[in-house]
């Protein structure tokens, strides 16, 4: 019990000891010491699955905005859904000195404590993912009106208002929040007179997934429709559906190059993107107006991405955004600059309703959060 | 010549006295000095990181998977792994969540946590007893079992306690003991530390603790030496998942819900921090002091990343190389104390 006391007692005084030498300069590098009027502000974005197409495409939107507002941006986040994780490296970047984060909610857990950040008076975003009980706004997608749209087409796809049949629905994070949203919109879109089964775990891994569907129809021969609420499904869903002769009617969501090349062969019906550089772009720049014009971020509330509802006759943009053909869309994922310059112009000029300077005026798109998914 | 022998025989008592000293020098110097190293050139780099308060809170805020780490080193100890700790964790959180939610006194439902916790624990051992199989095989399925039993019962949606004002909330992140030129300390951290104390007793102080590393060394002559082996795998299993049920708890107090993903990731990091702490995967050792400097090992690392401000795409090669580097110093901290005990053995001789 000594022993092991004075290991402890060891361990407490060399970091309290290291501490110690490193702490003259403390005081010198608070936030409040670096809001010199000429100091660059620091904001800090922290994102669930790591290098995943779309999340590259929100973290490369965010880097974008930094260098058009002329602040330092971090980008930090986790190999998959960690929300613990995710709130020590929000509270390790206030540490460091940042002056604003935004960060996705992949849990409610998370909320207490951002919500004690948030009362001390820290800038902070929701972006894709969100909680009702943290007190910041939100910019992310309508999931359950949004995915209606993909489950209206579908139906149309398969007759319309006699359309019958089965209809089978994955997820690759079952009771994920997000997706049961998204899961709801599908079935909502779908409507009635259909056997809708699901939804199925078909895992959140690109090569298990595609094993995931391929049982799923060995099980389910029968089946007319397949839908995934996930970025990875519709490419393996265009694969498996060019094995079967292309019998399925198959539809997913995101503009990865995978579903793009699905789409454009005729195997995949329909993708809904959520506008994944507005997620990146603007949370940044509601922290930055904040802080530059000293009115706080609202204490809730939510400002829709925009639907992208990807077809193979291209891509139908939000706000006025002028319609995207799929060479377009794909070249975004190669060269971002292409899309800096397609979207900036909504982020950029006088306030408009519609393109450019449709997000300029940001407050006056704030709607109540339970807009998100209602 | 008397003289000369009268010499020779103080220098050689006094090497040995030497001899004695570093030998009481702990195992875990190695994985401490690396530890001191990475705050070191973290804290010099930004000075906001070793701020007491930040250091405290990040002892804090990995104590969850750290207190599970602490346990896991018997089991190490005793040669097995057990895949199961992280939905372990998660389901007894939401046993707790779900008791508080239906009216349960919360400090009722986090002993009715750990107790469920304790009750996985007894799942495994039984299975892995009963079948006469590894605990990484048992613990295999009971991964998925757990998961997807927490799913259903947890409806697939974050568990929230309907009232968290509570003096169980309140404690659980409440900073007691004020110490000058420190401030409070997370009641979370000091849970973490003592622990590491009772459990580091535990393990080198008791006749369970012999039995453990006396198992993992050699189950046969354990046998023949009449431990009982089925009986203390059992225990300790349960002593695991006591650990996860326990941390599970402390977490629902902390952060006031429990989530469909919590804990579902922190395997790697539990058997990471353990193994990084000096525990080998052999079994017949384990130190539950290195397991917590492992963890906060690794809790160090996490946050180095953030005030080095390394972009995320990058923050994972780097994690995994800072890990090499740490446990490259602790083998070269190991390898001189071997060298130096072979040149006193040699001189002796």
């Amino acid at each position: 019990m000594q022993k092991a006391l004075i290991r402890v007692g060891c361990l407490a005084v060399a970091i309290a000891a290291s501490a110690t030498v490193a702490l003259g300069g403390v005081h010198a590098s608070t936030p409040a010491a670096r809001q010199a009027p000429e100091a660059k502000l620091t904001i800090g974005f922290v994102t669930h699955f790591v290098g995943n197409p779309f999340i590259r495409q929100v973290e490369q939107a965010a880097r974008d905005a930094g260098k058009d507002l002329g602040v330092n941006v971090k980008i930090q986040g986790t190999a998959g859904f960690d929300p613990a994780a995710q709130l020590k490296m929000v509270q390790d970047l206030f540490a460091s000195g940042a002056d604003g984060v935004s960060t996705s909610i992949t849990g409610d857990s998370m909320a207490v404590g951002l919500n004690k950040l948030i009362a001390e008076g820290k800038p902070i975003v929701e972006f894709n993912i969100f909680s009702t009980r943290v007190k910041a706004p939100y910019v992310g997608e309508r999931s359950v009106v949004d995915w209606a749209i993909l489950g209206r087409a579908v139906r149309a796809k398969m007759g319309g208002k006699s359309a019958s049949g089965k209809v089978l629905i994955g997820t690759c994070a079952p009771g994920f929040p997000a997706l049961v949203d998204r899961i709801k919109g599908v079935k909502r879109g779908l409507g009635s007179g259909l056997q809708i089964k699901g939804p199925f775990d078909v895992t959140g891994d690109p090569t298990k997934n595609f094993s995931a569907w391929q049982q799923l129809i060995a099980a389910n021969p029968d089946a007319k429709a397949l839908i995934g609420v996930c970025a990875q499904d519709l490419e393996n869903l265009g694969k498996l559906n060019a094995q079967k002769g292309d019998r399925y009617i198959t539809a997913g969501g995101d503009p990865t190059l995978g579903n793009l090349a699905a789409i454009a062969g005729g195997h995949g019906l329909i993708s809904m993107g959520q506008t994944g550089y507005v997620q990146g772009y603007l949370p940044i720049k509601m922290i930055v107006d904040a802080l530059r014009t000293k009115k706080a971020l609202p204490k809730t509330g939510f400002i829709a991405s925009g639907a992208e509802v990807i077809t193979k006759s291209g891509v139908v943009e939000p706000y006025g955004l002028p319609k995207l053909s799929p060479a377009k869309i794909k070249a975004f994922q190669t060269n971002p600059k292409l899309q800096h310059a397609f979207y900036k112009p909504l982020f950029v000029g006088k306030p408009a309703l519609f393109g450019r300077g449709a997000l300029v005026n940001w407050r006056s798109r704030v709607e109540p959060i339970a807009n998100a998914s209602r | 010549m008397a003289h000369v022998e009268a010499q020779e025989q103080s220098k050689l008592s006094g090497r040995v006295r030497l001899g004695n000293l570093t030998s009481r020098i702990p195992e875990e110097l190695g994985v401490f000095a690396a530890l001191v190293i990475l705050v070191t050139i973290i804290g010099v780099h930004n000075r906001s990181f070793v701020r007491p308060e930040n250091l405290l809170d990040l002892i804090a805020s990995n104590s969850f998977f750290g207190i599970i780490a602490l346990a896991t080193v018997f089991l190490l100890a005793l040669g097995e792994i057990d895949l199961s700790v992280g939905w372990n964790f998660n389901f007894s959180a939401v046993i707790a969540g779900l008791a508080m939610v239906h009216g349960v006194n919360p400090w009722l439902a986090a002993g009715l946590g750990v107790l469920f916790g304790a009750g996985l624990g007894l799942v495994n051992g039984l299975l892995a007893v009963g079948l006469q199989l590894p605990v990484i095989i048992v613990t295999l399925g009971t991964y998925s079992m757990f998961q997807g039993l927490s799913l259903v019962v947890n409806k697939s949606a974050a568990v929230v306690p309907p009232d968290i004002t509570g003096s169980f909330f309140t404690l659980a992140n409440k900073r007691i003991f004020s110490l000058p030129y420190v401030g409070g300390v997370p009641f979370l951290a000091v849970v973490f530390v003592a622990l590491a104390v009772v459990l580091h007793v535990l393990l080198h102080r008791t006749r369970f603790g012999y039995r453990v590393l006396a198992i993992g060394s050699n189950a046969e002559a354990a046998r023949l030496a009449g431990i009982p082996l089925a009986r203390t795998r059992v225990l300790v299993l349960v002593l695991v998942g006591t650990a996860c049920g326990f941390a599970g708890s402390l977490y629902v107090g902390s952060f006031g819900s429990v989530d469909p993903a919590s804990g579902g990731q922190f395997l790697l990091a539990v058997v990471a921090a353990v193994i990084i702490g000096g525990t080998p995967l052999s079994g017949g050792m384990g130190t539950v002091i290195g397991a917590l400097i492992g963890v906060l090992i690794i809790a160090t690392i996490s946050s180095g990343i953030v005030f080095f401000g390394i972009d995320a795409t990058w923050s994972t090669f780097v994690t995994g190389a800072v890990i090499i580097i740490a446990v490259s110093v602790d083998q070269a901290v190991k390898w001189q104390r071997r060298r130096n005990a072979e040149r006193r053995a040699s001189r002796t001789t």
